[in-house]
């Protein structure tokens, strides 16, 4: 998927966005791949709307003498009948689709509890177009290489569902009932990594279960850890770690990481109460209020302060804003990531607030 | 009212307006009275007037301990609102602010969470920052705030503008913490006596050996209500409930004021169980005012199983078959065992 004529870097780039040169060439290729400023500046330095509280103006315009502070509201991915969940990045831009596409779970397609796929314009936010399998339930997608999946519990077991890029049904597993370990199946987290699902088990604590491709259980790893408010959990891989991010115990969040290959014991460190985790480019970062840096691969905090490298995701390693000025609802966002100058955030609500959804922030890039 | 062991009070007397439990929880209230265990040999007319007499009185008792448990309930419920309300110092006046809402994750437009800690302490701040914190750290922090001048300046009353420093600094708690707060002041017990330190969002209620599963129609204050959330939503919400009353015809007059929805509702064969839950709810992207500790009135039309409710913010009559909240749908009541 990634355009004919598109130079090494940009490919590179798009492959990194999907944790495919991460993979194959070890988590260090992407930051060669895509070079970008990670000085020791603050956060606040590159982020005035962070470190400034004074009304940032909108505007439609994204030229000027003074673009960094220039946003427009956000838009709101809406089709008629469907709710919008997990967006992942699919296709880079191309002549048809400037801002390039991205893949979305969505509701209400055959009944308000069946999800689907659905490919969205990431300029305009129409629908291109949508799969035409559904499953029940909460559901999670994940790509690897040229494979989408997506899976959700029905009665009682996993279901994986496999598509090609066209959103075709290819493959259907599902586990035998029970074939969790844990009492039951609390699906809030799933990963495809080298083929296999990672998901995050929530029946009882929080588990890390391995599965095959044929949906026979390899492993189960108890992460010690409680799944905290926004049941929505991140698996990613780092190198040969699959790292969760989401989870919290009464000493604060907690970062839980599983070896790939389903061995030893899982890696688990404590951090603040305020902290959360998110893998980018192969590499774990951790974000406080104040900061973000990276983690080691034994998950401490290394290095120096770094700007939100989700906001970052430019061929040409600009950084735009981390959040959308205005226009988003919701209590949380749980999904953040950069396409072209397109600020992709997907957000929950929370204790009877108001709904989120799947939000495009347009943002012209800086620190060019 | 009290009810003497030695000087029952004859049934029609007896003040039978409180609320009726359920055939399970009567049949496990305490023994009336000794004295009403009745002379076994007498006529089979005073036999059966002694039974009677005792079914009342008995249905009595456990109503008085049933209003005393919501009494109790109440009051603890109250003083933990109260609790996380201050009173603040401000220019020499005492003034009280229900909290503000926070989760884990802060929104983009609390723009201050990064210098929370210099004012107050990377402790308190990472606490407070939490949206698990107990009153006092809340308080703690929020006075803090306040005494380094970050009171946002007027228009607004004071409480609004604590609540709106708060969220633009990241202090506060979630509809979880809040509930837990109160299950632990209504029990006397703490998250891990109830078994609640791995369930910070309480969803695993259903299979906790410390809690009791109810039908909605037996809450009472200090009982917990959890609402799942539908799909592509995460979260849920968890209450606290405050007051349980089956609605008379004033309370559905009034309740009808607010539209011909609430009208239509009311009307039903009903009954219609008026339930006040207290919890600290969403308040979006951008800090809404309503956010943050709220009491909210939920209605269960028992004949139909619909519920009504009131929409935040724009106080809008809403009905629906799958709960008391737009985004979620009602999944259980719960009480505490031993309370």
């Amino acid at each position: 998927m990634v355009p004919r004529g598109a130079d090494v870097m940009t490919q590179r780039k798009f492959l990194c966005a999907l944790g495919i040169v991460a993979s194959l060439m070890g988590a260090d290729a992407c930051q060669s791949a895509a070079p970008r400023r990670e000085a020791s500046r603050s956060v606040k330095a590159v982020m005035p709307s962070l470190a400034d509280a004074r009304p940032v103006p909108s505007t439609s315009s994204a030229s000027g003498p003074d673009a960094s502070t220039e946003t427009r509201a956000a838009r709101r991915v809406a089709v008629p009948g469907l709710s919008f969940g997990q967006p992942i990045a699919h296709a880079p831009p191309d002549a048809v689709h400037p801002k390039g596409t991205l893949v979305a779970l969505a509701w209400g397609m055959g009944g308000s509890e069946s999800a689907g796929l659905v490919e969205i314009d990431v300029g305009t936010g129409n629908e291109l177009r949508r799969s035409a399998f559904t499953v029940n339930g909460v559901a999670y997608v994940s790509r690897e290489g040229d494979a989408i999946h997506v899976a959700a519990v029905q009665d009682g077991a996993l279901v994986w569902v496999t598509t090609d890029l066209a959103l075709n049904e290819t493959r259907r597993v599902s586990t035998k009932k029970g074939a969790s370990t844990r009492r039951g199946l609390d699906l809030l987290g799933f990963a495809v990594i080298d083929g296999k699902a990672f998901v995050v088990n929530a029946s009882h604590g929080a588990a890390v279960e391995v599965f095959d491709a044929q949906g026979k259980r390899l492993a189960s790893h108890d992460c010690n850890a409680d799944v905290g408010m926004l049941r929505h959990l991140t698996i990613e891989r780092a190198g040969s770690l699959a790292v969760v991010g989401g989870l919290v115990s009464a000493e604060g969040a907690v970062a839980c990481a599983v070896r790939i290959d389903g061995g030893g014991a899982p890696l688990r460190r404590t951090h603040s109460a305020v902290s959360s985790f998110f893998t980018h480019d192969g590499k774990v970062y951790v974000q406080d209020p104040d900061q973000t840096r990276r983690l080691d691969l034994a998950l401490a905090a290394t290095g120096p302060a770094i700007p939100d490298p989700r906001s970052c995701d430019d061929p040409h390693g600009r950084c735009g804003p981390s959040r959308c000025e205005s226009g988003v609802s919701g209590d949380a966002a749980l999904q953040m990531f950069m396409m072209s100058d397109v600020l992709v955030v997907r957000t929950v609500g929370c204790c009877g607030g108001p709904p989120g959804g799947l939000f495009l922030c347009d943002h012209p890039l800086r620190g060019n | 009212m009290l009810v003497s062991r030695r000087d029952p009070q004859p049934p029609s007397t007896l003040d039978l307006d409180l609320e009726r439990p359920r055939e399970r929880e009567r049949s496990a209230a305490p023994r009336a009275s000794v004295l009403l265990d009745g002379p076994r040999r007498q006529s089979p007319e005073l036999v059966a007037f002694h039974a009677s007499l005792h079914a009342k009185v008995t249905d009595a008792t456990f109503d008085v301990a049933v209003a005393s448990r919501s009494s109790a309930g109440r009051e603890a419920i109250d003083a933990k609102r109260d609790a996380y309300a201050g009173p603040y110092k401000v220019e020499g006046d005492l003034v009280s602010a229900p909290p503000m809402f926070k989760m884990i994750r802060a929104q983009p437009s609390q723009e201050r969470v990064g210098d929370l800690h210099a004012i107050v302490g990377r402790d308190l701040a990472q606490a407070v920052q939490s949206g698990q914190a107990p009153p006092r750290a809340i308080v703690k922090a929020t006075q803090k705030l306040i005494d380094a001048g970050k009171l946002p300046p007027p228009p607004g009353d004071v409480a609004t503008r604590i609540k709106q420093m708060q969220w633009q600094y990241g202090v506060g708690i979630d509809c979880a913490c809040f509930t837990r707060q109160c299950l632990s002041a209504v029990t006397g017990k703490s998250d891990a006596q109830l078994g609640l330190d791995r369930d910070q969002g309480l969803r695993g209620l259903d299979g906790n050996a410390h809690f009791t599963k109810l039908d909605v129609t037996e809450v009472r204050a200090g009982d917990v209500i959890t609402l799942d959330p539908k799909p592509p939503e995460t979260v849920g919400h968890n209450v606290i409930v405050r007051d349980h009353v089956i609605a008379d015809t004033a309370r559905k007059k009034e309740i009808g004021v607010a539209g011909p929805v609430a009208r239509s509702f009311m009307a039903s064969v009903g009954p219609h169980h008026v339930i006040e839950v207290d919890s600290a709810w969403g308040a979006g992207a951008d800090g809404a005012t309503h956010g943050g500790y709220r009491r909210d009135t939920w209605i269960l039309d028992e004949s139909t199983r619909v519920w009504g409710h009131f929409q935040p913010g724009s106080g809008v009559f809403l009905t629906s078959k799958d709960g008391p909240a737009e985004l979620d749908r009602f999944h259980g009541a719960y009480r505490a065992k031993g309370t």
